[in-house]
């Protein structure tokens, strides 16, 4: 039966992703139905396919996968999996029963709702992880098919290249094949050097290369395009489809000068079968190396990023708070109460919204702030040290580099000593008593002075990285720029505001995207100067404990390790950073020139 | 001659005018009397009621108006000096309490609590506070701990880093744009909203409570950072590759042979900020450990002054020797990498 017809991908330009989608499931499950009895075994008995066609090692690989997986979900996963179906996270609440005979109290643990949600999640990334491999499994299978459906033959594809010069200097001959699964292979020859007058020969035909024109035939193949270009004279063969053999052929090819001397030889060898594993292992430190590099890597980020993250999502649908903490309690699902209550849509007034939108308007100020402050100011202490004619150039850049070199942690809680109602920057200023400013605990006036504060100490801690970027941005100022406005008499100030800044900010404005969001997320300038305080009873209610120089960040980390924790809300919280961040920085790193054309800079 | 020396008299005049605006502007500035006096009215109210656009904009024209009216020279000295003064006096303040750090910790005293006074008649300086530091805590173990981290987790994120970037930028397949973003949005997520699952995960593999965890935990986000890396490797030439290739390298040898020896700036660059990054961390620590044989410096020193049992003051003499002795190790590591690191953070910002 020839199926190649029916499957042959034709990629309709313009065609939608569902179109697309569609059209691959369509191709996939054709070729299924239509396939041999390897492929349709194999999306049983994962690699049985692969063993009826010598690839034991690979076939057995994918059984042993199987077999891991049912097992796992027989005695681990499927519970869990059964939890998600019924709706619930634990009925059975664990129970204390008073034994007579041993005069103690017997604990019967019960439902745990927290290990049964991770677990749950645990086991349905392990089945998302299952279908992957077995649509690998089974999709090997269609290639293996395809390679041997074609007329009954299997399809020639070019395999090996092999590319030299004899007369070095003078020519060569540059090979790159391509496999194309039905259509069988092609093979792109690059004739480069001095190639006046050279006679190509291949498969004993022999043309010289200025006459070879698309049609030439040497001998099973055929010339399909001849381009000439910098790198030399290109030509395309393939494998010529009237004279289809059954033997694989080798092909050498052979340039020889005008005098008749050899000049470059390359060779490519015909293949088609089966690939072994270890042509496979070759795949991966060669073609496929991509995936041997990410295996690892993504690994670590599904078992200790997504995983969670998918886990803590779900927490903000549950009522997992200190009156349902389990073992002692169970949680259960609430849909979206958690988003009404933040929102306060519905019941219980409009508090809880008042408090998150101060939060989130004082996250942005600070943001803003925070950046802009350390951006500019930054740019200028780097102008002014960069400045021609001023010295000791390297004195100045130190006596700022040195705050960065000394860990964050360690200069925060200096400063929270040092701005403490009895730190010495009250001694130094004499106040004694009354007149003492709580640089970080005064609540009046909406706690002005803590929040200026943070700002001003997070200059001290985030100018010395402007200066370091902006010190290596401002040499490569194009000088010609600075030539030209100065025969025009521009003075120094016009020089900034004119050619400078807008340098600056064209070059820099990824950075001040990644700042800006860095700084809505800014955990430890908050937690450790200030730890989000001063309390503020009379703005803060509703049970929120957020205080008065919360940002996001900090009235979650505040919400999941108060003694009363509410994981439930924290979770929301979490998902709103989320969308704040993720949005910002996916618009910034999409536009950026950089990611737009990657090849620009090679 | 006449013309001459009409133009003369004009020019004196017109210096006459432009000294007048300077001072004017450096005296009056914030009112927008030197915007009066050049007759734009416009831009003199709205000064007058900006405070002259908050001091920014006096400060501007303060610069321009110099050199107009003083010549290049002349400007020149006067904008230097003013610099010169302006450096001095940030330098001081960005230095100050580091030295306040350094002084409080070699500072003796009867009590290791903050100190009230600044110069008390019975100064005494020495060692008494490194001595008690290691002592009476186990710092000596927190460093130990800390260095073992950060080595172990600072090679395996570099390693890391190094795969997923040659990936991204080297290679091209089907998932990788996709995977790209995917990892960007991951790296946005506030990471310690997830740590109670990764507690709990840790938990059932029995981990809690080990530096191991700690160096597994650390490096298994190292692939979300790889975007200053990749930026890197995007602007290594490919003629080496293709020559490689045609000699017949495969991938692997094109990475180990000549992408890696290409990279040392952005390795050194990685292996600094990795290495760094355990000695500053606390969060995820104080959520992981909860063994003080186990702590790391950060969360030793934290607890030192922010523990429950103690008072809050009460260590802090004692937390500045050790917060010296972390600071200077991590000063001197910075120090004497800084070129590399200004290299990376710059090839990072720019891209």
């Amino acid at each position: 039966m020839d199926i190649s017809t029916k499957t042959v991908p034709k990629t309709a330009k313009g065609e939608g992703f569902f179109a697309r989608m569609w059209r691959k499931v369509k191709d996939f499950v054709l070729s299924v139905v239509h396939g041999s009895a390897a492929t349709k075994l194999s999306c049983l008995f994962m690699g049985t396919g692969q063993m009826m066609r010598g690839q034991y090692v690979k076939g057995a690989i994918y059984f042993l996968l199987e077999v891991a997986f049912i097992l796992y979900m027989v005695f681990f996963g499927g519970a869990y999996i059964g939890h998600l179906f019924s709706g619930d996270l634990g009925t059975v609440l664990g129970t204390e029963t008073w034994n007579e005979a041993l005069g103690i109290y017997e604990y019967t643990p019960g439902d745990n709702s927290f290990l049964i949600l991770l677990y749950a999640v645990v086991s349905v990334v392990v089945i998302l992880m299952f279908v992957t491999v077995w649509f690998m499994n089974v999709s090997g299978n269609i290639r293996n098919d395809k390679l041997r459906n074609i007329a009954g033959k299997a399809a020639p594809q070019f395999y090996t290249d092999r590319t030299s010069s004899l007369v070095p200097g003078v020519a060569s001959v540059k090979l790159s094949s391509r496999a194309i699964a039905v259509q069988g292979g092609q093979v792109r020859a690059t004739f480069s050097g001095n190639t006046e007058g050279a006679i190509l020969e291949i498969g004993g035909d022999r043309v010289p290369l200025a006459e070879v024109a698309e049609g030439t035939r040497f001998g099973t193949l055929i010339v399909k395009k001849v381009t000439s270009g910098e790198k030399g004279i290109t030509v395309e063969l393939l494998r010529d489809e009237d004279i289809f053999s059954k033997d694989y052929l080798a092909h050498c090819i052979y340039l020889y000068g005008a005098s008749g001397d050899l000049i470059a030889s390359a060779y490519v060898r015909e293949c088609s079968k089966v690939s072994s594993f270890r042509e496979d292992c070759k795949q991966l430190v060669n073609k496929k190396f991509y995936v041997l590099l990410l295996a690892l890597p993504l690994l670590g980020l599904l078992v200790f990023t997504v995983m969670p993250l998918i886990f803590m999502i779900l927490i903000a649908f549950t009522n997992y708070d200190y009156e349902h903490t389990p073992p002692a309690a169970l949680f259960d699902w609430v849909g979206f109460a958690n988003f009404s209550k933040i929102f306060s849509i519905g019941s219980g007034g409009m508090e809880f919204l008042l408090v998150f939108l101060r939060v989130l308007a004082w996250t942005f100020i600070w943001a803003i702030f925070a950046t802009f402050s350390n951006y500019f100011l930054g740019m200028i202490i780097a102008l002014m040290i960069n400045k021609k004619g001023i010295r000791l150039k390297m004195l100045w850049r130190t006596l700022f580099v040195i705050a960065i070199a000394v860990p964050q942690f360690v200069t925060l809680l200096l400063m929270q000593k040092i701005l403490d109602a009895d730190g010495i920057l009250n001694v130094i200023l004499g106040l004694t008593g009354n007149d003492k400013i709580l640089w970080l605990g005064d609540s009046s006036h909406w706690a002005i002075i803590p929040r200026i504060t943070i700002i001003v100490v997070n200059m001290w801690i985030g100018i010395p990285y402007t200066i370091l970027m902006c010190s290596g941005i401002l040499m490569n100022i194009p000088a010609e720029m600075y030539e030209a406005a100065k025969l025009d008499g521009a003075n120094p100030m016009q020089l900034f505001m004119h050619i400078v800044l807008p340098y600056m900010l064209h070059v820099t404005s990824p950075y001040l995207i990644t700042q800006f969001v860095g700084n809505i997320n800014n955990f430890n300038v908050i937690w450790l100067l200030s730890g989000g305080g001063p309390v503020d009873n009379i703005n803060y209610g509703g049970g929120s404990k957020a205080q008065a120089t919360d940002l996001l960040v900090t009235w979650l980390y505040r919400l999941t390790t108060d003694v009363n924790p509410q994981y439930n809300l924290a979770s929301v919280i979490g998902i709103i950073i989320f969308v704040i961040s993720a949005a910002l920085s996916l618009i910034t790193f999409n536009r950026s020139k950089a990611n737009q054309n990657e090849e620009d800079y090679q | 001659m006449e013309e001459t020396r009409a133009l003369t008299v004009r020019d004196d005049g017109e210096k006459r005018e432009k000294l007048v605006t300077l001072l004017l502007c450096i005296f009056l500035g914030v009112f927008g009397a030197h915007k009066f006096y050049q007759k734009r009215w416009g831009m003199g109210v709205l000064y007058l009621f900006t405070a002259g656009l908050f001091g920014i904009g006096v400060f501007i024209d303060f610069w321009g108006l110099l050199y107009e009216a003083g010549g290049q020279k002349i400007g020149d000295i006067i904008s230097n000096t003013l610099i010169y003064i302006v450096l001095a006096v940030l330098g001081t303040l960005w230095v100050l309490p580091i030295v306040y750090l350094l002084y409080t910790a070699f500072r003796v005293q009867p009590s290791t609590g903050i100190i009230y006074e600044l110069f008390p008649s019975d100064l005494k300086l020495g060692f008494g506070n490194f001595v008690a530091l290691f002592k009476e805590t186990q710092f000596f173990r927190w460093l130990m701990n800390t260095v073992l981290v950060a080595v172990c987790s600072c090679a395996i994120t570099t390693v890391f880093i190094l795969m997923v970037s040659y990936a991204f930028s080297r290679m091209r397949f089907k998932l990788r744009k996709p995977l790209m973003n995917v990892m960007l949005v991951l790296g946005m997520f506030p990471g310690f909203m997830s740590m109670i699952a990764v507690y709990f995960i840790l938990k059932a593999m029995g981990l809690t409570n080990s530096l191991f965890a700690l160096i597994l935990v650390y490096s298994s986000g190292a692939a979300l950072s790889y975007y200053i890396c990749k930026g890197f490797f995007d602007t290594l030439p490919r003629s080496l590759e293709e020559a490689a290739i045609l000699d017949g390298a495969s991938q692997w040898t094109i990475f180990w042979r000549i992408t890696i020896p290409l990279a040392k700036p952005i390795i050194v660059y990685t292996v600094l900020t990795s290495f760094i990054s355990p000695w500053c961390d606390f969060i995820f620590v104080n959520t992981i450990i909860n063994d003080a044989n186990k702590y790391t410096v950060a969360l030793g020193l934290y607890r030192l002054i922010n523990a429950e049992k103690s008072s809050f003051s009460e260590n802090f003499t004692v937390f500045c020797a050790g917060a010296t002795i972390v600071g200077g190790i991590i000063s001197a590591l910075f120090l004497s990498m800084q070129k590399y690191y200004v290299e990376g953070v710059s090839s990072g910002a720019v891209k």
